[in-house]
């Protein structure tokens, strides 16, 4: 008797979870169909490569299939590979690709956003590229159109990943103002071109402003100060010892005992003290252009690049005039190896994802379908030339991953609608003109001082909005958070990167 | 072994038998869900390589617990091991009280009341950070307007680190009381009513019967959570720590934990092998920390020790 | 039975204490709802407020012309919620109550064995392996529903201690002298004893799926037909937070548009905390049984 219940009762429960198993296949097994249906009928020819990167807008199931569907036949004819697209959204992205390259699961082909290139690589996830001659074969239209950048790729010599094609030059000092503001202060400016003003101008304007519109947040901050006004190459993509003169010296400094970052941080503190500064600006979750556009804040710091006025102007919602003060720009070190395109080490097609790869550099019509979908689909072409989203949409597309400079060649992709019609040329031209920092090509690796970095991270992190955004004296705090992270190693962390630097120059 | 004792220990099994299966749904769970992932703690001592798997990957020693000891790291243990005990203290007694008042109130309020506060707890970190932002936040937070009508100064919440460890303990007892108070309040409601009775038949007062029934009867109950929660002194809510104060630079002397620290340390590395050691280390001394108390309470109070 | 002076002194001061706690407690919850009401714009400007300047149904309407997403999000949260609940109660009460037998041989082993799980954790990429190698539930309803929350040593203590201290072994010694079975024992005399701990652990066990994004975040990739309403509201938040930190590093585009306002993050937060309100007081009558002690009853 009460061994029948017993027995009644772990039936059931077995029953249950039985019967959950096969609900969970059958559903994942539905999803996955249209990638089996056609491995079915493919002949055996054909591999099959899984490519994985981020995604602003996550594709909808529908839309993704039909974009891989529409590559795989261009793909399966031209080169006999065909891609199984893996599209995430931002924070599960780095999270999920960790877990696939560190579990082993199929993932040929990815992106190192969000990951870090260099831990990437000291976790021997990506591949050689140049082991048997890998990209020499089957990469070589890659490489020519990245040559100019593909060597930022290269760590300790080893080439790991291929750079994608994008702006990699920008002037600094870049500040962008909402147009109607402007107006409403009576200041005549120029709505088509970047205005080239000085420093007194600027701060003449931002006290226009403040005495018009109290109300509002007159200088929105946000973490670019360094990038943004700072004339310094970044070596290894942390600001623990920076290249100060990065065109002609190799001498690497403490960015935050410069002159220079005293200055900028000098410049915020002043504005901070005058009010053009919301007190919330460190908590706040508002991003500078939605407060801008909400008509909550008037100006923010910004990069200048080709095509910067449509593209901050679409942004935000409505019209803004671009300044720029000076005319600095620069190729840093880092900018190649920031998200480049890699393969996985424990890939099983490396020449297939090869292959693949350089199809999306090389070829026109494979680039617009990674980036944008499928014609009238995902986007219309109007009259002008300009892409953009078909008329009654709304914007809600099946593919439309949002991250064009993400792809492998953006420059052989349509231009969006906002931007002129010759951006890429401009940017191109942007790139080639700017000086490029000595360290060009350099990566450093900062594996044996994680316990320095991961100190000097929290410290940084403590300090950097209270100085970066104004809320505390320069010189006061500067000092402070200098002797803290001297405490916690920044000296030896320096002098590793000038050792590791100057041993990489010699064998240039 | 004699015949006598074969057959004892055997009906004794047999005896026990349905129990042992009763049991085995939750020791398989367990088993799969906890132990079979354990032998990957030893990614704490390993420098991972994906090509070599787990066991294929070299030994480091403790390299990869260095950097949770560095010299400017030292706070962020004193953080997680004075909030847990605030928590622990201030949780245990909230938690208690009310579940004694409510157990002894007969109105229909009761039932209102207890949904009320138990409403919090269903609220994600992330909406509790926005919800604490409303309050505190500079410039248009409910607090600083009522220090402005009242005719005060309006404070920099997010800037002025002393505040935080009484508002976190705050904001951890009023997300978390209403939880903890329901197993507190399962207990005392399976209590036996005679005591109760005769108790009341003796002529004593609601404030003795709490004082000399309720309270020593839930001592057990008590004991166990509390030893578990000491157990887990090492970790903390990382939602709490994270979220509601903003990632506010300023307050981090304050607010960083070990769990905090971890990620915003390897937000950048993506370091398998050093958030594997931070996982042991927090481990270790949780159960140091169990078992060292379970000694304590073998010797001082044997029922209630866990094992 | 006279009411002692002391006695009514100790009810009106519950009462007191008690509506202090509750409104501290209710009040955010107030702004929640209040914040979800309140135009965009509005709360863009001037923060959360109790009155806000401009009410609106508008976060709402945008949740109605996105339903399918959302209501798929809230099935999967209800599937889950109920089967995992009712899974998980059953095998920890079952394994509570067979540690709360005296005598029982390898009891301390049993008792260790469960408490290191409390103690020690693989580590996630171990966890994910596990699970994702070994029992391919990536991507799939078990995944949700097994990792982490089907049952843990903590609830499974506090059966324990439940029985050891509510079911007095003299009720125990007199079934088994009537001549009832270990299973008998349990169904007709420990089970309905136990009604409290029963709905306390189911509720621990719900709410803890209910509010779950963590599994989804490791577990689903591919299948986003599969996110549950936690899920859902989780991803908009860090997608936010991802974009805004870095927004100066990488041109963002127009993609922070595409994600929600924060009116209707606020909208969609009340949705995912309102089918727990509505439950909870249906639930709550299995542990409030209105036991009134001190004997105004006599």
């Amino acid at each position: 008797m009460k061994v029948k219940r017993i027995l009644a009762v772990l039936m059931s429960t077995i029953m249950v979870v039985g019967m959950l198993a096969a609900c969970g296949n059958s559903g994942s097994s539905e999803t996955n169909s249209s990638a089996s249906e056609s491995e079915a009928d493919v002949p055996q020819s054909v591999e099959k490569v899984v490519m994985g990167f981020l995604g602003f807008s996550v594709p909808s199931a529908e839309g993704e299939a039909a974009v891989e569907a529409a590559i795989n036949e261009i793909t399966r004819e031209k080169i006999g590979v065909e891609v199984d697209l893996l599209i995430m959204d931002g924070m599960s992205y780095a999270q999920q690709m960790t877990l696939m390259l560190s579990g082993n699961e199929q993932l040929d082909i990815f992106n190192c956003i969000a990951m870090g290139f260099t831990s990437v690589v000291n976790n021997g996830y990506t591949l050689d590229l140049e082991e048997n001659n890998l990209i020499q074969t089957y990469g070589a239209g890659a490489m020519e159109v990245m040559a100019d950048y593909i060597d930022g790729c290269r760590f300790d010599g080893t080439l790991y990943g291929i750079p994608q094609n994008k702006d990699y030059a920008s002037y600094q000092n870049g500040y962008i103002i909402a147009a109607d503001d402007l107006d409403g202060i009576g200041y005549s400016y120029s709505a088509a071109e970047v205005n080239k003003i000085t420093w007194d101008e600027l701060e003449n304007i931002m006290v226009q402003l403040h005495e018009a519109y109290p109300e509002k947040n007159t200088f929105i901050p946000q973490r670019v100060l360094v990038g943004g006004s700072i004339f310094c190459d970044t070596i290894g993509n942390d600001n623990f010892g920076v290249m100060m003169k990065p065109d002609t010296s190799l001498e690497i400094s403490n960015l935050f005992t410069s002159p220079e970052y005293m200055e900028a941080c000098q410049r915020i503190y002043r504005w901070n003290q005058m009010g053009y500064i919301s007190g919330d600006a460190m908590t706040s979750d508002q991003g500078n252009t939605e407060a801008v556009g909400s008509n909550a804040g008037i100006s923010y710091l910004c990069n200048i690049k080709a095509g910067v006025i449509t593209q901050e102007s679409a942004r935000c919602g409505k019209p803004v005039v671009a300044f720029q003060i000076g005319e600095v720009s620069l190729v840093a070190s880092s900018t190649a190896s920031s998200n480049p395109w890699c393969i996985n080490s424990n890939s099983e097609h490396p020449e297939a994802a090869m292959k693949l790869l350089n199809a999306f550099y090389t070829d026109p019509e494979l680039a617009n379908l990674l980036a944008y979908g499928i014609k009238d689909v995902d986007y219309v072409i109007a009259g002008d030339g300009h892409y953009s989203f078909p008329e009654g949409s709304d914007g809600k597309v099946g593919y439309h991953p949002n991250i064009s400079w993400l792809m492998p060649n953006q420059f052989l992709t349509g231009v969006w609608e906002g931007n002129s019609l010759d951006v890429w040329e401009q940017t191109e031209a942007i790139n080639k003109s700017a000086p490029v920092s000595k360290a060009s090509g350099f990566m450093f690796d900062n594996a044996e001082l994680s316990t320095e970095y991961a100190a000097l991270t929290n410290i940084y992190d403590e300090y950097r909005d209270q100085i970066e955004f104004g809320f505390v004296d320069p010189e006061v705090a500067i000092p402070e958070m200098v002797q803290r992270m001297n405490n916690a190693g920044l000296e030896a962390y320096m002098a590793a990167k000038q050792q590791q630097l100057d041993d990489w120059s010699k064998d240039q | 072994m004699r015949m006598g004792e074969k057959k004892r220990s055997l009906m004794r099994f047999k005896r026990f038998l349905p129990i042992y299966l009763m049991m085995l749904p939750g020791l398989l769970y367990l088993f799969i869900n906890s132990y079979m992932p354990l032998p990957g703690l030893v990614l704490a001592f390993k420098n991972y390589n994906a090509n070599k798997g787990i066991y294929g990957s070299p030994w480091v020693g403790f390299k990869n617990f260095k950097y949770l000891f560095a010299n400017d790291a030292w706070y962020i243990t004193r953080n997680t091991i004075l909030y847990n005990l605030a928590f622990i203290v201030v949780n245990t007694c909230l938690a208690i009280a009310i579940a004694i008042i409510l157990s002894e109130m007969s109105s229909k309020m009761k039932k209102v009341y207890q949904s009320s506060i138990l409403m919090p707890f269903m609220l994600s970190t992330v909406i509790v950070s926005y919800l604490v932002y409303a309050f505190l936040g500079t410039d248009y937070g409910q607090l600083n307007s009522l220090l402005v009508k009242l005719g005060g100064q309006p404070i920099s919440w997010y800037v002025e680190s002393k505040y935080w460890p009484f508002i976190l303990v705050f904001v951890n007892a009023w997300k978390g009381v209403g939880y903890s108070c329901i197993v507190y309040i399962a207990t005392i409601t399976g209590f036996d009513t005679s005591y109760y009775e005769a108790a009341v038949m003796d002529g004593a007062s609601k404030w003795q019967q709490i004082r000399l029934i309720t309270i020593p009867l839930l001592k057990s109950t008590v004991i166990m959570m509390t030893v578990l929660a000491i157990g887990r002194i090492f970790y903390s809510d990382f939602g709490l720590f994270y979220q509601v104060p903003r990632n506010s630079g300023a307050l981090f002397r304050v607010t960083n934990t070990i769990d905090t620290y971890v990620y915003r340390s390897l937000l950048e590395l993506g370091d398998i092998n050093m958030s594997a050691a931070a996982g042991f280390y927090q481990s270790i001394v949780g159960f140091l920390l169990v078992i060292g108390t379970n000694l304590l309470l073998r010797k001082k109070d044997p029922e209630n020790a866990i094992f | 039975m006279i009411e002692g002076r002391s006695d009514r002194i100790f009810k009106v001061m519950s009462h007191i204490v008690m509506v202090l706690v509750s409104l501290a407690a209710v009040l955010p919850m107030l702004l929640l709802a209040a914040s979800s009401l309140t135009e965009n714009a509005i709360l863009l400007k001037n923060g959360y407020s109790y009155f806000p300047e401009k009410w609106t149904l508008d976060n709402y309407k945008y949740i109605l012309e996105n339903s399918d997403k959302i209501f798929k999000a809230y099935s999967i949260s209800i599937v889950l919620t109920v089967t995992g609940t009712t899974l998980g109660t059953a095998i920890t009460v079952l394994l509570g109550y067979g540690l709360s037998r005296p005598n029982l041989p390898g009891k301390s082993v049993l008792m260790i064995f469960v408490v290191v799980t409390m103690l020690f954790n693989g580590g996630l990429v171990p966890t994910y392996m596990n699970y994702s190698n070994t029992f391919h539930l990536k991507n799939t309803f078990l995944g949700l529903l097994i990792p982490g929350l089907l049952m843990n040593g903590f609830h499974v203590m506090l059966v324990k201690s439940y029985f050891t201290v509510s079911v007095p072994q003299e009720i125990m010694d007199a079934a088994e002298i009537d001549g009832a079975s270990e299973f008998r024992k349990f169904s007709k005399v420990a089970l309905p004893l136990a009604v409290p701990i029963i709905a306390t652990i189911a509720l621990f066990v719900g709410i803890a799926y209910w509010n779950d994004w963590n599994n989804g975040y490791i577990y689903l990739s591919t299948n986003t037909d599969l996110y549950s309403i936690q899920n859902l509201l989780n991803r908009m938040q860090q997608n936010l937070q991802f974009i805004t930190q870095n927004a100066s590093t990488m041109s963002i585009g127009t993609a922070a548009k595409d994600i929600p306002s924060e009116g209707v993050r606020m909208a969609i937060s009340v949705l995912g905390v309102l089918p727990i309100l509505i439950v909870y007081p249906f639930v709550q009558r299995f542990f409030i049984k209105g036991i009134t002690l001190g004997g105004v009853k006599g």
